[in-house]
């Protein structure tokens, strides 16, 4: 586990395109690198421009980051109060299944939603984690010789109206949720993080590992 | 020899990719473990390599189109290569998105015997083909195959399946020239074995029966899963039998009235499967898993049953199945087999099952004794529902008997609580008048 506190994304993109590096070359354990980032959109290789609803440059004027990141999934924002995940997973060792792996990262984060009591749900053909009709998390995952990078991004105690920048994914902005719009109160995004680790550590197999920050 | 660059299996269910980006255009040259083409499938993006270093000779696959797992997307080479094998071994019908044409393997035309070589099936039933370069019109199912003596005699010298083949000469004729395509792919093309994607073989009346049978995909995973849990688990299996008379009568005094408010008539599986679901409600000690240091009984209660795929199966999960009715029970299980077969799962339809009941009854099987779907804790064998000399009041009636076979890890739970729900489903099963 690599906790990186806030970083913006461009640091933290380098950061996990070297360690997806140095995972595929065998040198480095399964990695979960947990971060918030300050906000940023960014566009997946579906690349639909119409699915920004600002052009890079007025974004960057009201500063907010741009990128255009190779991985699935289409146009994403991230901010503070949202917990970012980026698994550097070798899916050799975890079955040699894509798709597994993306129920498992799903199954995780419903245990942590159930864990506050958030029935959470996926819905066929469309990523991410629902609970009713809202999305909470987005998924995005890519994958280089069986190694995973990319990844979700939950809505913890994020401002939801940021999402008014961009059609997430396609979806109407007002489709976004988070744990604490829904539970009417602040959840702390600390224990959240440890709750996404030891739902990875269960869904994955992985014992206590050291944690590592910075 | 040129190499071809196919649509890969990143995942057991994983039906199509979706071809995102050329990274390379044809014509580039490209090292060994250089991305390629990026291609998207579910949530997921993948860059697809260079398998050899050598020159990309051909885009057979435009950007955005879906593909089934397996189809050729392009062909790297040495420049100058003639590669018009790899292109058109095995030529289909184009048909813009790339839907499996399920027009080659005809079973009005080929009868048993009609063998269809198997290094040419796998691509012929799924390949697209880039409509720029083939102008074959396709056959309707059941038409005769029009061909030309010379290529007639080819295919049958070189066991070619004519009715594999699309035609290009007048009038979709099969001329010659056909058929030597079609054996150069068959001995360059290397097997691709199994059909991919969950696709059941059972669907071709001629599917090939290979004597080997690789370790991957769906065998694989089998073959993995079935040990680890025959390792770990410390199985104990507890009998019952139980008199399922009174639910055999009242099954078919109740077919006609069913039929006319669901639509459909719930099968014998269907009604264990209700039974099943409210004894885990009732006695929910067997309805656990492990995790991590402790035993977890679960509230829910997912049912899991077995789909069986022809080569290989598939546990499908019928979610909250104890606050179901019979008719929802009924047609959330075809529903999953149908899905099952036609290789249409969602994530959501095998994931998180509590418990598993499977079913040997339909194959003549008495009693047996399955392994534990893990990390489950129990499976319940069911067997079939035969008429038996049974003694009772001191007089031999004769009854329908179903003999059922729980399997528990005693790791897990005790003999007890596991011998209650095994009781539970027989009273249920005995007692039916709570079904309606």
């Amino acid at each position: 586990m690599l906790d990186l506190g806030l970083e913006p994304y461009g640091a933290v993109l380098e950061r996990q395109l070297a360690l997806l590096e140095e995972r595929i070359q065998g040198r480095v354990p399964d990695t979960l690198i947990l971060v918030e980032h300050p906000p940023v959109v960014t566009l997946g290789r579906a690349k639909t421009t119409a699915n920004l609803r600002h052009t890079p440059e007025a974004l960057r004027a009201s500063g907010i980051e741009f990128f255009e990141v190779s991985r699935g999934g289409d146009a994403t924002y991230h901010a503070p109060g949202q917990l970012v995940g980026y698994p550097i997973f070798d899916l050799r060792q975890h079955g040699r299944d894509v798709l597994r792996f993306c129920r498992g990262v799903e199954a995780a984060l419903g245990g942590v939603l159930e864990a506050v009591g958030l029935r959470a749900r996926s819905v066929p053909g469309k990523a991410g984690v629902w609970v009713g009709d809202r999305k909470i998390a987005s998924l995005g995952i890519s994958l280089r010789r069986w190694v995973t990078f990319h990844g979700f991004a939950l809505n913890v105690g994020v401002d939801l109206a940021g999402f008014q920048v961009i059609r997430p994914c396609g979806e109407e902005p007002g489709v976004m949720t988070s744990m604490e719009a829904l539970l009417k109160r602040s959840v702390a995004m600390g224990e959240v993080r440890s709750r996404v680790v030891a739902e990875f550590a269960r869904v994955f197999g992985f014992g206590e590992q050291p944690a590592v920050s910075r | 020899m040129a190499t071809r660059l196919d649509v890969p299996q990143l995942g057991l269910t994983m039906e199509t990719g979706t071809i995102l980006q050329w990274v390379k255009a044809e014509g580039d040259k490209v090292e060994k473990g250089q991305p390629v083409v990026v291609i998207q499938t579910d949530k997921v993006e993948y860059e697809v390599e260079a398998p050899v270093a050598g020159t990309l000779l051909k885009i057979a696959a435009k950007e955005g189109a879906e593909l089934p797992v397996g189809s050729l997307m392009g062909v790297i080479g040495q420049a100058g290569e003639d590669i018009s094998a790899l292109l058109g071994g095995a030529p289909a019908p184009a048909r813009g998105r790339g839907e499996p044409t399920g027009q080659v393997v005809d079973s009005s035309t080929g009868g048993p015997g009609v063998g269809i070589p198997q290094a040419v099936r796998p691509e012929s039933t799924s390949r697209p083909i880039d409509t720029s370069t083939r102008q074959a019109a396709p056959r309707a199912p059941g038409e005769r195959v029009k061909i030309s003596p010379v290529a007639k005699k080819l295919a049958q010298d070189h066991e070619i399946d004519v009715n594999a083949l699309t035609g290009t000469g007048p009038e979709g004729r099969i001329v010659r020239e056909d058929v030597e395509k079609a054996i150069a792919a068959k001995s360059t093309v290397p097997s691709v074995g199994y059909p991919q994607g969950g696709r059941a073989p059972s669907a071709e009346p001629q599917a090939v029966t290979p004597e080997t049978i690789p370790l991957s995909g769906m065998r694989k995973v089998i073959f993995e899963r079935m040990g680890q849990s025959s390792r770990e688990a410390a199985r104990v299996t507890l009998f019952a039998d139980a008199d399922l008379t009174e639910l055999v009568r009242l099954r078919q005094a109740k077919a006609a009235e069913w039929e006319r408010r669901f639509g459909l008539k719930p099968s014998y599986s269907d009604l264990i499967h209700l039974a099943v679901a409210r004894a885990l409600r009732e006695e929910p000690r067997i309805n656990c898993r492990l995790d991590g240091q402790a035993v977890r009984v679960r509230r829910e209660v997912n049912l899991s049953f077995a789909v069986d795929l022809g080569e290989g199966l598939v546990a499908v999960v019928i979610k909250d199945a104890d606050k179901k009715s019979l008719a929802d029970l009924a047609s959330a299980a075809r529903d999953l087999a149908e899905r099952a077969r036609a290789g249409k799962l969602t994530s959501d339809d095998m994931a998180d099952g509590t418990f598993t009941v499977t079913n040997l009854g339909g194959l003549g099987v008495e009693h047996f004794t399955p392994i534990i779907n893990q990390p489950q804790a129990g499976i319940l064998g069911v067997g079939k529902i035969m008429e038996k000399p049974v003694v009772r009041d001191g007089g031999i009636h004769v009854r329908s008997m179903l003999t059922l076979s729980l399997v528990f890890d005693h790791r897990l739970l005790d003999g007890a609580p596991a011998a209650k729900f095994l009781a539970k489903v027989k009273e249920l099963l005995e007692n039916p008048a709570w079904i309606w």
